[in-house]
C-alpha cells in the first residue's frame, strides 16, 4: 500500500492549522480549551471510564479465554526476541516523560490533597499510592494492549499493514481503503501526535524547572518554548540526516539511567519503609482495583477526576 | 506500536500477560519507591514537600533528590534523563505517525519524520504558552475521545476475527475468515464444490500467494534454505542411517526440520535446524531493525550439546552431513 497521500496532507494541515490558530489567538484557544476540557468530562467522562474498565475485563478475558492459545504470526511462527530479551523491551516501553514528571509528584500531591482521607496523613500516604498505582497499572496498559494487539494480530496473522485502519478490517472489510480508513488513520495520528506534544510538554516543564532548581536558568516561559525549539531542533536533525545511530544507543542508555536512579533511591531512602509500603501498596491496589474502575464521581469529587483519571485515560 | 512490533510470534496469551504485568511490576516498583521517599520525608522528618510540589510541580522529583546524597550529581543526572526522554520520545513518536502514514512501513523518507518532529515540538511549544499544564491536559482529553471510539471498535472487530478464525475449519486468508459462507477462494470452479477436491488441488500445488505471514524477506529465504539445503541433507542421513540399521523421523515444517535417529524404537539421537530471524534489543521503536532488514540465521539443536546459531551462508549441503555425523559420534561418546 503507497504511502497515503489523503492521510498525510489531512493531518498536516489540521495539526498546522492548530499551531498556528493556537499560536495566533493564545487567549482565545486557552479559554476553548477549557471549555473543551470540562464539558467533554462532564458529558462523556463516564463513556472514558467505562472505556477503559471494558479494555481491562476485555484484556483479561481474552488471556484467560481459548484464544489465547491464538499466535501473532503463522502457527509455525517463533517469537522474535526470546524471553528475556521480549521483558526487557517491555520494560523500556513504561518507561518515559510522564514516569519522570509524576514519579514523585502525583504520590505527593494525592498526599497532600486526598479524596478520602485527612491530608498529610498515614491514610493519606496508603491512598496516594493506591490512586498513583490505579493511574499507572493494569488500566494503562489495558489500553496500549488493545492497540499493540489489534495491531499485531492483523499485522501478522493476517498480513494486513501495521496500520490503524487494519483493526477494522472485521468491520469495515474492504472499506478500509476507502474514506473511512483514511478518517480512522487520521485520528490516530492527530491523536499521536498530541499525545506525543503533551509528553513533550511535560518533558520541558520539568527540564525547565530542573535547570531552574540547578541555578542554571530560570524557568520562563519563553526559556521553556527556546528549549523545545532546541531539542526538537536535535532530534530533527538527527532523524533527517540519519544520524539516528546515535540516538540509538540513546535510548539504551535512558533506560539503564533510569533503572539507575530508582535503584539509587531505594538504596539511599528509607529502604525497610520502602520495602514495606511497596507491598502494601499492591495489596490496597488490588483491593480497591474494581470500585477504583467505575467510579464516576456523579456524586462528588468531580473536579479531581476531571483532573487526574480522565486526563491520563486521554493520554 | 512498538509493542505491537516487539510482540512477533508470541501468543495472544503471552503477550497480554506479558504486557500487562512486566511494565505494570516496574511503575509500581517506580512510583513507590519515588513517592514514598518523598511521602516519609513528610511524614517522619518533618519535610514540607506536599504543599511545595502543590506549589510547582515539577520540581517534586528534585526537592525529593534534595534529601538524599550526592544531591547535584543526581539532579544533573535527572534532567539529563528527561531531556532524552525528550528526544527519543520524540523520534520514536515521528516514526510511529509516519509508519501509520505509510500504510504499516516503517521507511519512509527521512524529511517527512522530520516533519512530524518539528510539528509535535510546535504543538507541545504552543500549548504550554497558551495554557500552560492545563493547555496539555486539555488537548490530551479532547483528541482521545474519537480515538476511544475506535478502540471500542478494534475489540469488536478483534472478537469477530477471533471467533471466525476458531470457526473456519482450516487456517485460511482473512476475507475467507469473514466473509459470508460461499464466498470463493481462488480456486477453479469444479474445485471448489467438493472438498476432497480443494484438498487435492490445495495439496498438490502448496503454497498460494495470499500465504500470510511468509511475506517477511528473511522468512522467505529461511523457507527456501530449510526446503532446498536442509532438507536433503536431511533425507540423504537419513537414507545413510537406514543403511546402519536406525530408523528415522523426519520432521518437517516451513521454517524448522530435524531428524530423529530412533534405535529399537527408543531416541537415540536428535538434530534439528531451526530458522529464525536475528532480532536485537532496542528500547524504542525508532531503534527496530526495520523488518526487511532483519538477517536470517539458523539454529542447530542436538542432542546433549549447546545450540549454535549460525549464519545461513555457512551451512551447505556438506557442512550439514559433516556436522551432522560429528555431533552424533560426538553424543554417542567418541
Amino acid at each position: 500500500m503507497p504511502a497515503s497521500r489523503i492521510v498525510f496532507t489531512v493531518a498536516a494541515v489540521v495539526a498546522t492549522l492548530f499551531v498556528l490558530a493556537t499560536a495566533f489567538f493564545p487567549g482565545r484557544a486557552a479559554a476553548l480549551a477549557g471549555a473543551l476540557q470540562d464539558g467533554i468530562v462532564t458529558r462523556f467522562g463516564w463513556f472514558y471510564i467505562l472505556s477503559v474498565a471494558i479494555f481491562l475485563f476485555f484484556s483479561l478475558w481474552l488471556m484467560l479465554s481459548r484464544y489465547g492459545r491464538i499466535r501473532l504470526g503463522d502457527d509455525e511462527d517463533e517469537p522474535d526476541y526470546g524471553y528475556l530479551t521480549w521483558f526487557a523491551m517491555l520494560f523500556a516501553a513504561g518507561m518515559g516523560i510522564g514516569i519522570m514528571f509524576y514519579g514523585v509528584a502525583e504520590p505527593m500531591l494525592h498526599f497532600g490533597t486526598p479524596r478520602f482521607s485527612e491530608p498529610g496523613s498515614i491514610a493519606a500516604a496508603k491512598e496516594a499510592m493506591e490512586t498513583t498505582f490505579f493511574h499507572w497499572g493494569l488500566h494503562a496498559w489495558a489500553i496500549y494492549i488493545v492497540v499493540g494487539l489489534s495491531l499485531a494480530y492483523f499485522g501478522y496473522r493476517h498480513g494486513l499493514p501495521l496500520t490503524v485502519r487494519s483493526t477494522l478490517y472485521p468491520l469495515l472489510g474492504e472499506r478500509i481503503h476507502g474514506p473511512l480508513g483514511h478518517l480512522v488513520d487520521v485520528m490516530a495520528v492527530l491523536g499521536t501526535l498530541f499525545g506525543i506534544a503533551t509528553s513533550l510538554g511535560f518533558g520541558v516543564l520539568q527540564v525547565g524547572s530542573g535547570l531552574a532548581f540547578l541555578g542554571w536558568l530560570p524557568a520562563t516561559t519563553t526559556n521553556h518554548v527556546l528549549l523545545i525549539a532546541g531539542i526538537t531542533a536535535v532530534t530533527t536533525l538527527s532523524a533527517a540526516s540519519g544520524l539516528d545511530r546515535g540516538v540509538r544507543r540513546l535510548s539504551e542508555l535512558n533506560v539503564l539511567l533510569a533503572v539507575a536512579l530508582v535503584c539509587f533511591v531505594f538504596i539511599a531512602g528509607p529502604t525497610v519503609f520502602l520495602l514495606s509500603t511497596f507491598v502494601e501498596s499492591v495489596g490496597l491496589y488490588l483491593q480497591e482495583l474494581v470500585l477504583n474502575s467505575f467510579r464516576t464521581t456523579a456524586f462528588r469529587h468531580a473536579e479531581w477526576q476531571k483532573t487526574w483519571t480522565m486526563f491520563y485515560w486521554g493520554w | 506500536m512498538f509493542i505491537a512490533r516487539i510482540s512477533r510470534g508470541r501468543t495472544i496469551r503471552e503477550f497480554i500477560a506479558g504486557v500487562m504485568f512486566v511494565p505494570t511490576l516496574f511503575a509500581f516498583f517506580w512510583f513507590a519507591v519515588l513517592g514514598n521517599t518523598a511521602i516519609h520525608l513528610d511524614l517522619f522528618q518533618g519535610g514540607k514537600l506536599a504543599a511545595a510540589v502543590a506549589q510547582d510541580v515539577p520540581t517534586a522529583l528534585f526537592k525529593m533528590l534534595e534529601s538524599l546524597p550526592l544531591a547535584q550529581i543526581t539532579t544533573v543526572l535527572a534532567v539529563a534523563l528527561v531531556a532524552t526522554f525528550f528526544v527519543t520520545s520524540a523520534d520514536s513518536g515521528a516514526l510511529v505517525i509516519d509508519t501509520i502514514v505509510n500504510g504499516g512501513r516503517s521507511d519512509g523518507p527521512a524529511w517527512r519524520r522530520a516533519f512530524w518532529a518539528v510539528l509535535t515540538g510546535a504543538i507541545a511549544a504552543v500549548l504550554l504558552v497558551a495554557g500552560g499544564l492545563q493547555g496539555l491536559q486539555s488537548a490530551a482529553i479532547a483528541t482521545a475521545l474519537p480515538f476511544a471510539v475506535i478502540m471500542l471498535a478494534m475489540c469488536a472487530g478483534l472478537l469477530k476475527a477471533l471467533r471466525a478464525e476458531r470457526d473456519s475449519p482450516r487456517p485460511a486468508t482473512l476475507a475467507e475468515d469473514l466473509a459470508p459462507a460461499g464466498e470463493a477462494l481462488n480456486l477453479p470452479p469444479h474445485v471448489e464444490d467438493d472438498w476432497r477436491a480443494r484438498l487435492r488441488y490445495v495439496a498438490a500445488r502448496g503454497r498460494g500467494e495470499a500465504g500470510r505471514g511468509m511475506r517477511h524477506p528473511a522468512r522467505l529465504a529461511l523457507a527456501a534454505f530449510i526446503r532446498e539445503t536442509v532438507l536433503p541433507a536431511l533425507e540423504e542421513v537419513a537414507a545413510e542411517m537406514r543403511r546402519n540399521g536406525r530408523e528415522i523421523l523426519i520432521d518437517r515444517h516451513p521454517l524448522h526440520a530435524g531428524v530423529t535417529v530412533m534405535r529399537d524404537g527408543r531416541e537415540e539421537f536428535f538434530y534439528v535446524v531451526k530458522g529464525r530471524v536475528s532480532q536485537r534489543y532496542a528500547a524504542t521503536i525508532a531503534d527496530l531493525a526495520p523488518d526487511e532488514a532483519a538477517p536470517a540465521e539458523a539454529e542447530i539443536v542436538v542432542r546433549g550439546g549447546h545450540s549454535r546459531t549460525l549464519p545461513l551462508e555457512t551451512l551447505d549441503r556438506s557442512w550439514l552431513l559433516e556436522d551432522f555425523s560429528g555431533q552424533y559420534g560426538r553424543w554417542m561418546g567418541w
